[in-house]
């Protein structure tokens, strides 16, 4: 969708046009949603947080001003939703493991996450996000533009109004700012081997 | 020899998958005389590793998302073209949600739970789980069989207050709605005689599906009045509303 065919079908949208608001949902919804998932950490609250952040992108339509792109406007909306969605569960009671009678954890399936692992993803997740939101605004703009919003070297580039040499080596300032902000707080992946040739590999884009 | 920014930016791009044969070499012959560049490389895989996820949307989150839309839609076409009443749920949900109702304004309203949209799902009252006996939007018509709704200033300059209906007799009792999901907890209803300017002014815009602007008050607020249907319509000036539908404990209605 272009500039321009985005702001026709947010204007439809704006008037009630549902039609011109699905196109929106379908256009964007692998982005609110794969950034929901890197918030939360579970699938179920990626849903829940994405139909949320759409519900609210619908309901304040009106207020969308369209000086930026509804992509930007929707990050931040799935990013309040997301938070407020783990707000909430953390007031909630964290799900035990499942145990038998003498303690001894029980057979989970393997296709759904056990609760202790997206506990611990949550944990990750979330200190990740403190890590970051803890740099220069400069930095943790780029880091969220490549890590959380999957967004291209060259995208990055585009929106920022730099180079892409320039985009390399910004994104590398923070990252390795990132690193020390992580190094300060111990690491929090310690249990994990470095996997980094393997995620390169599957990373294959820019 | 290199400076140390060129490896770091090096093990960046490795990150991303964007290095040549050439500069991989590189950067691993660096890595083995450089300990904190490994332990760089490390976090930051991790990181990656962490947030590396390639989720698609599950199926139907699209539908999902436009059901609980046209939802909306609907709940507030309803809101605005039929008679609001309370239902009986609406005092189990008066513990959650802070509302008080006075007792002449509510019929007796079923309560199913099967055409509930999923938006109004009490996000902020999350501490409690939803009573069977919640109220929930009820819409029996297919939205494409709503006729029209006249424009918001049509009402304004007219006389006609088009969506005043004191009994509206032709929605049967079980089809009325019971606002309080309707829209988040506030009452939306209509207007049309002098409105209260405490009402006004604790009114909270709304935009409507149509364009309109209207004005949500909170349930609190209705305490005191005997409200069977208020809401502020005002083409977006408060000075300008049409009025309510109220009547107020000591029977002076309108």
């Amino acid at each position: 969708m272009t500039a321009l065919e985005e702001k026709e079908t947010v204007a439809a949208a704006a008037k009630g046009d549902a039609v011109a608001f699905e196109k929106l949902v379908r256009e964007h919804q692998k982005n609110v949603y794969s950034l929901a998932y890197k918030l939360t950490g579970s699938a179920e609250d990626a849903k829940d947080a994405s139909q949320d952040a759409f519900l609210r992108a619908y309901q304040n339509l009106g207020s969308f001003r369209g000086d930026s792109r509804v992509s930007v406007w929707l990050y931040r909306l799935t990013y309040n939703a997301s938070m407020d969605i783990i707000k909430r569960s953390r007031r909630g009671t964290l799900v035990p493991m499942p145990t038998d009678e003498e303690g001894a954890e029980l057979d989970v399936p393997d296709t759904a996450p056990r609760p202790d692992e997206v506990y611990e993803r949550r944990e990750e997740l979330e200190a990740v996000r403190e890590a970051i939101g803890e740099l220069d605004p400069d930095k943790r703009e780029i880091l969220i533009m490549r890590e959380y919003r999957d967004m291209s070297y060259a995208d990055i580039a585009s929106a920022l109004k730099l180079e892409e040499g320039t985009v390399k080596s910004r994104l590398a300032r923070a990252r390795m700012a990132l690193a020390e902000n992580l190094k300060k707080r111990g690491t929090i992946f310690a249990s994990r081997k470095s996997n980094s040739q393997k995620t390169s590999e599957r990373r294959d884009e820019g | 020899m290199n400076s140390h920014e060129y490896y770091e930016e090096l093990l960046s791009l490795r990150l991303d998958g964007l290095l040549t044969d050439e500069q991989e070499r590189e950067l691993e012959e660096h890595l083995e005389s450089c300990p904190g560049c490994r332990e760089t490389l490390e976090l930051l895989s991790g990181v990656r590793e962490t947030l590396d996820i390639d989720a698609e949307p599950p199926e139907g989150l699209a539908d999902a998302v436009m059901d609980a839309v046209r939802g909306d839609i609907r709940a507030k076409r309803a809101v605005k073209r039929r008679r609001i009443s309370i239902g009986a749920g609406l005092f189990a949900a008066a513990a959650v949600l802070a509302v008080a109702v006075i007792p002449g304004a509510l019929r007796q309203k079923n309560t199913k739970m099967d055409s509930r949209p999923v938006l109004y799902s009490a996000p902020e009252a999350p501490a409690v789980p939803a009573s069977p006996a919640m109220p929930e939007v009820r819409d029996a018509q297919p939205e494409d069989a709503l006729p029209d709704e006249p424009a918001v200033c049509d009402i304004i300059d007219g006389q006609q207050p088009v969506f005043d209906a004191p009994a509206d007799p032709d929605v049967p009792d079980e089809q009325r709605l019971p606002l309080i999901d309707a829209l988040d907890g506030y009452a939306a209803v209509y207007t049309f005689a002098e409105i209260p300017e405490e009402l006004v002014k604790a009114g909270e815009p709304l935009s409507l599906d149509d364009g309109a602007v209207g004005y949500a008050l909170p349930m609190e607020l209705l305490e005191q009045y005997e409200a069977e249907a208020l809401m502020v319509e005002t083409c977006g000036d408060p000075t300008a509303a049409l009025g309510i539908a109220l009547e107020r404990p000591d029977g002076q209605g309108q």
